[in-house]
């Protein structure tokens, strides 16, 4: 039973994309199967979960080809709680999906594309298998890239392309990366490489390492590599937006961690990434503030965002490790909140400019009030959950005995408080230009529910930061990853 | 034997590289091609080594490594869709805008 747990949540979605392609043209059908899909993958996410937590490392061997030679499937900590966070992002990104996605685009490639996404994901998260991993790294990118462009008029396009071509460089990179570890070691089981690799100085190895560095770092929008990240974020439709900034930008950091932690077996080149992700902390919000457009000032957010967990994960530490994810956690639900939120905003006025907004606060109150709820989460106010991952960030860095660190976070913490409380006088306050209604319940529901999770994340955060701590404990002793996969093989 | 697939390797990636940062979309697209071809090479030469006979055809250890020729298949496939993706979306970018160039794609940085 616990083998097909693990293949379910990459099995499932990939099932239900070509089974979406028969029933084109038929809305009703494709939104029911697809919502059908989310959910159970969702449960099974949640339950794997429970688990891996519980019984440890689950694994399967795909085609029954013993572990060295064939391919894995593996659920560590890390793995499942992506898989988890991913699945129950989608189901709320699906229902957000039926009323604001427009009726063309609903009976035909969105559900299908939405779900190859869902399972790229997956399978990114779950594989024990380096080149697997680069496969459902690229199907990310080919499924992502054409839901950037799904309007298809020229602006998406062109945020698609720039998209596309960057993202496909870094996953020729990180083929690259692959290959050369293949030649090291002969071998492209993860389990296998850490025992290879295990205590062992190769100098092969930094170059492989620069290039998977640089491959993961456009993925993840590190400072010299972010320039992709506004257009292609503001530009898809809303619900892919919350995808893209909630969780395929963490893929980046995600492959980081696997690459370093369970392959290498240690963090290397952490100073590097350091200073690169302090300076797009910073440097995402400054550009933040002067954004007009809504959309893509929550866009460079997401930049900077991304600098706060690589800072930590740059740390190497335990206490970093887990500020790293509980961050991804916290960020995941108060980001996507926010896009469907802006989405929301656009599709009743009819604008993307916050100054041509202004005064919503009488019309829409609703929505005012979980907008504000949502920035005040970003910028790290408590009792929301923004502010203890700022609480774990800070104390991780302290921890570490890096004070000067501190400055960055600060400034960007700052930054972030000023650019979102303008944000929201500009959009909710001042005198009423344009006409707009509350949104539908249903649009408004998938929000409604992220929000409940900002508040539930910041007063029950203990349980997160144990499951953290627990999965930042089982990532730094790879021995318990290699003896799941390999069971008793040595060698 | 090996240095020259080297040399050859690493002209197809630079030249692939040099095309990428041309501003027409399809010089960019053939760029991104003759990198992934230039990958290719270097996946099967991970494996393959002058001397060395066929997978499967002959007895003993004198054979190559066939697994990389396996990863080589299955990036030639991935490398297919994905230059097929990336030509409709030019094709799409040249009907919305009627030109080829980057430089004429504005309407991003307004």
């Amino acid at each position: 039973m616990s083998a097909s747990l693990v293949v379910l949540p990459i099995l499932l979605p990939i099932i239900a994309a070509p089974l979406l392609f028969i029933f084109n043209g038929r809305a009703a059908f494709q939104r029911a199967i697809a919502l059908f899909t989310a959910v159970i993958v969702a449960a099974v996410a949640v339950w794997l979960l429970l688990e891996t937590r519980s019984a440890g490392v689950l694994t399967h061997a795909v085609g029954g080809w013993k572990s060295p030679f064939g391919l894995m499937i593996a659920a560590d900590l890390l793995g499942a709680v992506f898989v988890t966070l991913t699945s129950l992002l989608s189901v709320l990104i699906v229902v957000y999906s039926f009323k604001t996605i427009p009726e063309r685009g609903q009976g035909h490639s969105y559900y299908p594309l939405l779900m190859l996404l869902l399972a790229s994901i997956n399978g990114l998260s779950l594989t024990g298998d380096i080149f697997n991993f680069y496969v459902f790294l690229e199907i990310m990118v080919l499924s992502s890239f054409t839901l950037v462009a799904f309007e298809g008029k020229r602006k998406e396009l062109e945020a698609s392309f720039k998209y596309a071509i960057l993202n496909l460089l870094a996953s020729t990179l990180l083929l690259v990366s692959v290959v050369g570890i293949y030649g090291v070691a002969g071998t492209l089981n993860m389990a296998d490489l850490a025992r290879k690799f295990a205590g062992q100085e190769i100098p092969e190895l930094v170059p492989i390492v620069m290039l998977f560095v640089a491959a993961f770092g456009i993925k993840a929008a590190l400072f010299p590599f972010h320039f992709w990240l506004p257009d292609a974020h503001s530009m898809a439709p809303t619900p892919v937006s919350a995808m893209l900034s909630g969780i395929i930008v963490k893929m980046g950091v995600y492959g980081l961690i696997r690459f370093f932690y369970t392959i290498l077996g240690g963090l290397e080149l952490g100073e590097v990434i350091m200073w690169l992700a302090a300076v797009s902390l910073v440097f995402g919000m400054i550009c933040a503030v002067s954004q007009k457009d809504i959309k893509r000032m929550l866009a460079y957010s997401t930049i900077s965002q991304v600098g706060y967990i690589l800072i930590v994960f740059s740390l190497g530490s335990a206490a970093g490790l887990t500020a790293a994810i509980v961050y991804t956690a916290n960020h995941m639900v108060i980001k996507a909140g926010l896009f469907m939120l802006a989405g929301i905003i656009i599709k009743q006025t009819g604008t993307k400019r916050m100054d041509e907004m202004g005064g919503l606060l009488g019309r829409m109150p609703v929505t005012a009030v979980l907008f504000l709820i949502g920035s005040l989460a970003l910028a790290g106010v408590p009792p929301l959950n923004g502010f203890i991952s700022k609480l774990a960030t800070v104390v991780a860095i302290l921890d570490n005995g890096k004070p000067l660190l501190l400055v960055p976070v600060v400034i960007g913490t700052m930054l972030t408080l000023v650019v979102m409380t303008k944000a929201w006088a500009q959009i909710f306050l001042g005198e009423s230009r344009r006409k707009a209604v509350e949104s539908d319940w249903l649009t408004l529901a998938p929000v409604v529910a992220l929000t409940v999770a900002i508040f539930a994340l910041g007063v029950l955060a203990q349980p997160v930061m144990t499951m953290a701590a627990e999965t930042a404990t089982q990532l730094l002793d790879p021995e318990v990853y290699a003896v799941s996969v390999l069971g008793g093989i040595k060698l | 034997m090996s240095i020259l697939i080297g040399l050859s390797i690493a002209i197809v990636f630079a030249l692939g590289t040099w095309q990428i940062l041309q501003r027409d979309i399809i010089r960019i697209i053939v760029g991104f091609a003759l990198q992934s071809l230039a990958v290719n090479l270097l996946i099967i030469t991970a494996g393959a080594l002058p001397g060395l006979r066929a997978p499967f055809a002959a007895a003993g250890n004198q054979s190559t490594d066939p697994l990389v020729q396996a990863l080589v298949l299955t990036a030639i496939v991935i490398f297919l869709g994905v230059f097929i993706l990336l030509l409709v979306i030019a094709y799409r970018l040249f009907e919305e805008y009627g030109s080829l160039e980057v430089d004429d794609y504005k309407d991003l940085k307004e």
